[in-house]
């Protein structure tokens, strides 16, 4: 009992102490700081932290909205029942995706750098690779979201953490300028990678993708920078062509990803979280979508006309009696009202519906090998382009075998024989014949809904394959060809969003878009 | 005291006059201005660092609120009645708000003092005795509040505050110049005639820009409590009443679109006005005459079709409008709700932006002073035995299906919308009392 009477002054003046608290005075600041968190970051914690926010798989409910209900219908990369609203963006989802990259994604590269200005001396060299894997990984997400937006923010964005010299109301940067800073960026880090002397000791833990491999972030820096600069094949092909040149002139300076083990993709261990693993993402969006994981009908049955040894593991046959392969047409008008699997052909189930160990694929071998194939096509630098062609053809088979043996649910298939494959790949109207069409037609089948945004791109890039149009009532529904801006942005930022009004609907086209 | 100062009229029994000037300040919520990292473990035992999309401040005021109060009491006919009228006006300066940003910042918000808000209102009781005689009073008092709001300002280039978020279809936010708690949502796409258009699939179009649909906040609050004694037995009576302002139910939004609200019976089949239909071949839904009507080829005849009230568009060869005419469109009941009560997509939310008035019996209660006669063995005196009812039910009220007191919360924006979790009607209480002295 005196005990509690003693110390009741000394509450008293912690309370008084508490209460004055509020007052956000800068000595009270440092008494008060949250138990839970802590007032400094570890550049490796961050740069883990990006990895994942890059969001390589692609994350459950981007697979569902902007995958299925938007991008594979546009891109045709898988069967949609679609309605009149076939060619409108899902905005808010959308708006995550931008909200994403903004405030996390690139914000996390930023951080980075803010914190590694601050390292005392004798630990910058053992730190400075982060920075360069950072820029990387920003490349990529920056790429991806441009492709989608066009023009953006990016100049003189990403501030608002900085206490000096906040801009809340970043200009739109043209697309041609963002892919420049991306573009030499990446030259940059692979230039850097390339002569670095110290590596931080916690970067083979931390790194998720790569295990600390560099010359794996180099082949994934220059493929990455590859693909870009073919991107702008239509568009300023002055400034694509030496790009492609030095890379491909100088394969040792330059490495790039041209086997099946130095394939990049985000592997996600099975045992882990359910929402992190492929299981939680691509396989749930793809189950709870039935009529949204149909069999293309232009990719289906161009595969079937070219025994095309990927069929059996992409597509599963109609439950009919003869077991065909049926694709769904992707205009409304040619959809019939009941769209059932006894009549169609879906998505493999053990592929892509029930597959727990399929990953993120980045970049692929047999992507590389079709943009040399372009490139040589294209005479921007010396090689063999029907050699190209042919072993892009030849990875990619491998690639979407192996992914399906990586199924620990369903039983391996054997791969396929090399007088099947060779058949293939001779067929006349698989067989290189020297034009874009046949080029981008084969590499669109190989990205499809593994890598759809790149599939779209690609599709936007060169209009090859050509796809029917969709028709309702026999009126046509214009193509969406871009993501119109979120309307947060558009609310927080509107002086900037002025100068890109005029162009922000979704059939105009983004800059690399002439064709 | 201004009954004392000045000599007035003999009906006037009293007077008051109050004037009030106040400067209230606060604080933000604890660790607000705290610079943070969270620490986590990424499978496989992986340390990562993250931070709040949330960008805590720099520096940080509390917040003020000055409040002005003028208020006149009068006690009439000998205290008989009572008046109690009151003017205030708020200036709330400062305020601490998260507020948000354009992502491309490199953050959702920023916690920041920002923003003028104004309220201005009046108040005003009555409160006496209507009839008081040695047996029987009759004791009442009614009052009302008005209070008007307004954003004046917000931060340097802020338009709008989202306050809050409903799947990205409804927002109730504040505007500058405009009042608190405006309701915004993607609404029904309308002909210039006001009629809503159905779109080729025979569901309603939903427009592709946010308009206001209403304001949480209510125009008029008032309550009304009366007491009826007659010798020892006395009944009271409260009621409550809120007129204007509307409610956002998310509740009836997913009643609906699961038809568990009673609105979804209608068309739902032949008994409830659905009307026939058959699916042909090429799977449009084809209105039969009768539902004793046979279908070709012997197809399934439903019963449950219903065609919009609304207008269809008419287009040209290059697919213009060139004018509207009456849906004929159509469509399975189900299919509707499914549709224009969707997830997102065509969801149309505005649907459930109900007017909120009501008058609710707050509170009834019946008492019984029992004579002293019974009760001498027990060692009390001034027995009373009462019955309470709580919360007992709404006279008038215009949000279906739900108790309009079933908010999220009951103060600031939430009390004019529910969401999934918090949709439990305030319960109802009947006791009894007994009280006495000793």
């Amino acid at each position: 009992m005196t005990h509690t009477i003693k110390s009741a002054p000394c509450l008293l003046a912690l309370l008084i102490v508490a209460a004055s608290g509020v007052a956000c005075h800068d000595a009270y600041d440092a008494l008060f700081l949250d138990p839970d968190k802590s007032t400094t970051a570890r550049i490796e914690y961050l740069f883990t932290q990006e990895l994942i926010d890059a969001d390589f798989p692609i994350h459950y409910g981007e697979w569902y909205w902007q995958v299925y209900n938007n991008v594979a219908a546009w891109a045709q990369v898988s069967g949609t029942v679609n309605d009149v609203n076939m060619m409108r963006p899902v905005s808010d989802q959308w708006q995550n995706t931008w909200t994403d990259y903004y405030t996390k994604t690139a914000m996390d590269i930023r951080e980075i750098a803010g914190i590694y200005d601050t390292l005392p001396q004798d630990q910058k060299a053992s730190y400075e690779v982060y920075l360069h894997l950072g820029k990387i990984v920003n490349a990529f997400t920056t790429a991806r979201t441009t492709d989608l937006w066009g023009d953006m923010p990016y100049s003189e964005a990403f501030t608002a953490r900085q206490t000096t010299g906040r801009n809340l109301f970043p200009k739109f940067d043209t697309q041609e300028s963002v892919y420049d800073a991306i573009l030499k960026d990446l030259k940059d880090a692979s230039d850097a990678l390339r002569t670095l002397t110290a590596v931080h000791s916690a970067l083979a833990t931390q790194d998720l993708l790569l295990k600390g491999d560099l010359v794996g972030w180099r082949r994934f820096a220059n493929s990455l920078r590859l693909r870009l600069a073919l991107r702008l094949s239509e568009v300023a092909p002055t400034k694509a062509q030496p790009i492609v040149l030095e890379i491909l002139a100088d394969p040792t300076t330059y490495p790039l990803v041209e086997t099946y083990t130095q394939n990049i993709a985000w592997y996600m261990d099975r045992t882990w979280t359910y929402d992190h693993n492929s299981l939680g993402n691509r396989s749930r969006a793809t189950s709870e979508l039935p009529n949204k994981v149909w069999a293309p009908k232009v990719m289906l049955d161009m595969m079937v006309a070219t025994n095309d040894p990927r069929l059996p593991i992409v597509f599963d046959r109609a439950f009919d009696s003869a077991r065909s392969y049926v694709g769904l047409p992707s205009s409304p008008d040619a959809q019939p009202a009941t769209v059932d699997s006894a009549h169609f052909s879906r998505l493999n189930a053990a592929m892509f519906r029930n597959n727990d160990n399929f990953p993120g694929w980045v970049m692929t071998a047999a992507e590389v090998a079709f943009l040399k194939s372009e490139a040589y096509m294209r005479g921007w630098a010396t090689g063999n382009a029907k050699a190209a062609y042919d072993a892009a053809l030849r990875l990619s088979i491998e690639m979407y075998d192996s992914t399906y043996n990586r199924n620990t649910r369903a039983s391996d298939v054997a791969p396929p024989s090399d007088s099947v494959v060779n058949a293939f790949i001779n067929d006349a109207a698989v067989a290189y014949n020297g034009t874009l069409e046949r080029i981008a037609t084969q590499k669109w089948i190989h990205l499809g809904i593994v890598q759809p945004y790149e599939a779209w791109a690609e599709l936007r890039r060169t209009d090859y394959p050509v796809l029917p149009p969709a028709l309702i009532g026999g009126r046509l529904l214009e193509r969406t060809v871009r993501i119109v801006y979120p309307s947060t942005e558009i609310t927080n930022n509107s002086q900037s969003y002025e100068a890109v009004r005029a162009k922000d609907t979704p059939t105009t086209r983004v800059w690399w878009d002439v064709k | 005291m201004f009954s004392d100062a000045f000599r007035l009229p003999a009906q006037i029994s009293s007077g008051k006059l109050r004037v009030n000037y106040a400067d209230v300040g606060r604080g933000g919520p604890r660790y607000l201005a705290n610079h943070v990292y969270s620490f986590s473990t990424w499978d496989g035992g992986i340390t990562v660092n993250s931070f709040s999309t949330t960008v805590p401040p720099l520096s940080l005021k509390p917040e003020h609120k000055f409040e002005t109060e003028v208020g006149l009491e009068m006690g009439l006919f000998d205290e008989r009645w009572h008046v109690d009228g009151s003017f205030y006006h708020q200036r709330n300066v400062d305020q601490i708000i998260p507020l948000a940003v354009a992502a491309s910042s490199g953050a959702t918000n920023l916690v920041v003092n920002a923003g003028v808000m104004t309220n201005t209102g009046q108040e005003l009781q009555l409160s006496g005795f209507p009839i008081r005689k040695s047996d029987f009073e009759w004791s009442t008092t009614v009052n009302v509040a008005r209070n008007r709001n307004q954003i004046s300002s917000l931060a340097a280039g802020l338009q709008t505050l989202v306050l809050q978020n409903f799947e990205d279809n409804l927002f109730v936010e504040a505007r500058p110049g405009q009042p608190f708690g405006d309701i915004y949502g993607y609404d029904f796409r309308r002909a210039p005639s006001g009629q809503k258009i159905v779109d080729q699939n025979g569901f309603y179009a939903k427009s592709d820009t946010l308009s206001l649909v209403g304001n949480i906040m209510p125009n008029w609050l008032g309550g009304l409590s009366s007491t009826f004694r007659y010798k020892g037995v006395s009944l009271s009576l409260l009621f409550d009443l809120r007129l204007g302002g509307q409610f956002a139910s998310m509740f009836d939004y997913y009643a609906l679109a699961t038809g568990r609200a009673k609105e979804t019976l209608f068309g739902r089949d032949q008994a409830h006005g659905g009307l026939p239909y058959y699916i042909d071949a090429a799977g449009n839904y084809v209105r039969l005459p009768s539902h004793d009507a046979i279908a070709p080829n012997g197809t399934t005849v439903y019963h449950d079709g219903i065609i919009l009230p609304g207008v269809k568009q008419v287009f040209d060869a290059s697919g213009n409008v060139v004018g509207y005419l009456p849906n004929d469109k159509l469509v399975p009941e189900w299919e509707y709700y499914e549709t224009n009560f969707d997830w997102k997509t065509q969801g149309i939310y505005t649907q459930v932006v109900y007017d909120n008035n009501y008058i609710k019996l707050r509170e009834l209660t019946l008492s019984f002073d029992l004579p002293a006669a019974w009760t001498r063995h027990v060692p009390a005196r001034n027995l009373r035995l009462s019955l309470i009812g709580r919360n007992l039910f709404y006279v008038y009220k215009t949000v279906p299906n739900i108790d309009p007191e079933s908010a999220t919360s009951t103060v600031d924006y939430r009390q004019g919308l529910n969401d999934y979790g918090a949709y439990h009607p305030t319960t109802r209480s009947l006791g009894f009392k007994i009280t006495g002295s000793f």
